[in-house]
């Protein structure tokens, strides 16, 4: 695991999904870590500065939304990008996605395959800025 | 003491009997009684007042003043209790026996039977038939001519005077047709009378028991009745709408709708309710709305009178609080199963193409088809679980329309995109394109325009075994655009036609097994169109092919929800 490796967050509540989730962001060149609840999620963004939150919607107790505007108000969080979850397709045009750090709304069912090329795309556009 | 006698005088006059005919009578004989009693007792003070201021009378002429004006006296009283408590007919008969007699001895004897004295008779003959029952006047003519020929008899003068006689009866003829003709004008107008009072009494009671009916109504209906006159104000209300908004009815009612709903009721809400009330929105008049903790649904009607003009507005308001809970439950249960669904769907799908993907190292042939059909399967399942939200949710009329912009041609190529593959397994040609005179820029629920056409089109694939698909968008006239999808497939059988927008029907059972729908897919197809304001029509001929043409609005209509959640 080299250093230079960005660090993703995979914010979700089903093990199984975290698992997939996790999996494609690491293959796709990743440093990833799981976070299961709403709550530790806005504690770990205190202090941790991912490059990319892969955020599922529907947590229990904390919204979705709740974490994106915490991390827009944070300063270090400012260059954090977002690939937001969610299983209702209604909620696609959500004003708070609207947002230029919101890269890409995924709809459930969401794959493996897709997340991890959206993944890779968004270490390709970085690496290329950078 | 002098109300004693005020009393004793009243009662003196008073006309004991029901009968109108004998009260009428009666009255007119007290009114001559008291006359003669007051002639009388004027008489009497006259002669007393002459004989004080020492008046120069002959012997005779003052013993006859006393005695005359006496006995007037006395006789009127003697009527007057005669009548008051023995019969008005007997006081009456005394009566004019004694205007006869009167009339008899008061003048010399000549001039009675032959002179002025005649005329005198004429009063007791007409008040015969008045104060007695009319041909009484002719009993009385008889008694006057009676008295003449006596007279005459006694003077021995000869025969009594015939002209007399016939004069005196012609004259009760006269006085009984006049009394006879007035008792029957009063009989008449007592009849009149009669039917009046019954037809008051009837209408009144009609009108009582339709006061009563309506006031049982509105009272025993379990929906709040509020009727506003045409200033607006609350002029009737029943105790269910008291109940219904926490009101006791005073303060309902002379109050507007406005001021009632001030601080209950939202102001969209209220607008809505306002412009229902005004008789404006005549093909919605009615509304669910929040009044404080509960849920109501109103409807308006305008009241009319005979004429056609309205008078006011009535209101019914129902509880539907039970109801919208039961709605929100059956909502959440819904995205709540459908939820518990898709999460191991998902996780299944997930894992099954991660192995696909040789995450979890290489697969041989054999466990790759495996995989597929896992893949395959799950994803039909997930289909089928989508289907049952969507079905749910409009029949709970929660879907809500996501209004945005998009381009026809990128809505012809997501769909086709993804139908591609499908129709290139069969060896179909599948072809789509957008007329030129369709809009550049169009507006609606992308993402439900998406899925209308994609399940058309899928359903076009599924169904032609050879031959083509075409996806056309066009523009059928000013302000409406189409999606029309034509197959070469099997067609609809005829029979099967008016069924296929039912949910759970395709055109016969064994289908939904081979071709693994839902059967909920057109069924939600027709009910997202008309959600859109838009109509779905179709054409199709066994063995030939079918054509289904989606027309939707250009300008897209808003969400037509009438049950406001308040989240």
């Amino acid at each position: 695991m080299s250093i230079s490796k960005p660090l993703a967050l995979v914010i979700e509540d089903d093990p199984d999904a975290a698992e997939i989730f996790s999996k494609a962001v690491l293959d796709a060149g990743f440093e990833v870590e799981v976070i299961m609840t709403g709550d530790e999620a806005l504690n770990k963004l205190q202090t941790l500065r991912p490059a990319l939150v892969v955020l599922d919607m529907h947590l229990p107790h904390v919204a979705g939304t709740e974490i994106l505007e915490y991390a827009r108000s944070s300063a270090q969080l400012a260059s954090t990008r977002f690939i937001i979850i969610t299983g209702d397709l209604a909620l696609a045009n959500e004003p708070a996605f609207q947002h230029e750090d919101v890269v890409q709304i995924l709809v459930k069912p969401v794959t493996y395959k897709r997340l991890r090329d959206l993944a890779q795309f968004l270490r390709a556009a970085e690496r290329g800025i950078m | 003491m002098g109300k004693a006698i005020v009393r004793s005088i009243k009662s003196l006059v008073e006309i004991p009997t029901t009968d109108p005919d004998d009260a009428r009578r009666r009255r007119l004989l007290n009114i001559l009684l008291t006359g003669t009693l007051i002639t009388g007792i004027s008489a009497l003070l006259v002669t007393v007042a002459l004989d004080i201021g020492g008046a120069e009378w002959a012997g005779q002429d003052r013993l006859t003043a006393y005695l005359g004006s006496s006995v007037v006296i006395i006789i009127s009283l003697l009527l007057l209790l005669i009548g008051r408590y023995v019969a008005g007919w007997l006081a009456a008969t005394l009566l004019l026996i004694f205007l006869i007699a009167a009339a008899a001895i008061t003048d010399k004897p000549e001039e009675v039977t032959d002179g002025r004295g005649l005329l005198v008779f004429a009063i007791p003959i007409m008040m015969g038939s008045i104060i007695l029952p009319p041909p009484a006047s002719f009993i009385m003519a008889a008694l006057c001519s009676a008295a003449i020929a006596a007279i005459k008899l006694s003077l021995e003068e000869g025969l009594p005077n015939p002209f007399a006689m016939l004069v005196f009866f012609l004259l009760a003829t006269v006085s009984w047709l006049a009394a006879r003709t007035l008792e029957g004008a009063l009989d008449e107008l007592r009849t009149i009378n009669r039917e009046l009072d019954r037809r008051v009494e009837e209408r009144t009671r009609d009108l009582a028991e339709a006061l009563s009916r309506n006031q049982a109504i509105l009272e025993g209906i379990a929906d709040g009745v509020i009727v506003f006159d045409t200033a607006g104000r609350a002029s009737m209300a029943n105790p269910a709408m008291g109940r219904l908004i926490g009101l006791p009815l005073e303060a309902i009612l002379g109050n507007d709708m406005d001021t009632l709903m001030a601080g209950n009721v939202n102001l969209d809400d209220r607008d809505a309710i306002l412009s229902l009330l005004d008789g404006a929105n005549i093909n919605a008049p009615a509304l669910k709305f929040r009044w404080g903790k509960k849920v109501l649904f109103t409807s308006f009607a305008p009241v009319r009178d005979d004429q056609g003009r309205k008078t006011g507005t009535v209101a019914v308001f129902r509880d539907f609080t039970r109801e919208a809970e039961v709605e929100q439950m059956k909502s959440a249960f819904v995205s709540r199963v459908s939820h518990e669904l898709r999460t191991p769907l998902n996780a299944i799908i997930g894992y099954a193409e991660m192995l696909k993907e040789y995450v979890y190292g290489p697969i041989n042939e054999k466990q790759s088809r495996a995989i597929d059909r896992i893949m395959l399967n799950s994803r039909h399942l997930l289909g089928i679980v989508n289907d049952l939200l969507d079905q749910a949710q409009i029949e709970a009329g929660i879907i809500r329309l996501r209004v945005s912009t998009f381009t026809a041609q990128e809505l012809l190529e997501e769909v086709l995109n993804i139908t591609e593959v499908l129709a290139q397994e069969k060896g179909l040609e599948l072809t789509g394109y957008v007329d030129e005179n369709v809009p550049s820029v169009l507006a609606g629920d992308r993402q439900r325009l998406h899925q209308i056409l994609l399940n058309l089109t899928g359903n076009a694939i599924k169904f032609t075994e050879q031959g083509w698909v075409k996806v056309r968008i066009y523009r059928p006239d000013k302000s409406h655009w189409a999606m029309e999808v034509t197959d070469t497939g099997c067609g609809i059988p005829e029979e099967a036609q008016p069924h296929i927008f039912e949910p759970f029907r395709q055109a016969d059972s064994s289908m939904t097994r081979r071709h693994q729908g839902s059967g909920l897919g057109l069924s939600i197809v027709k009910q997202l169109v008309h959600l859109m304001g838009g109509e779905i029509a179709f054409h199709s001929v066994v063995g030939q092919g079918s054509r289904f043409t989606v027309t939707l609005p250009l300008v897209p209509i808003q969400q037509r929800e009438v049950n406001h959640e308040h989240q």
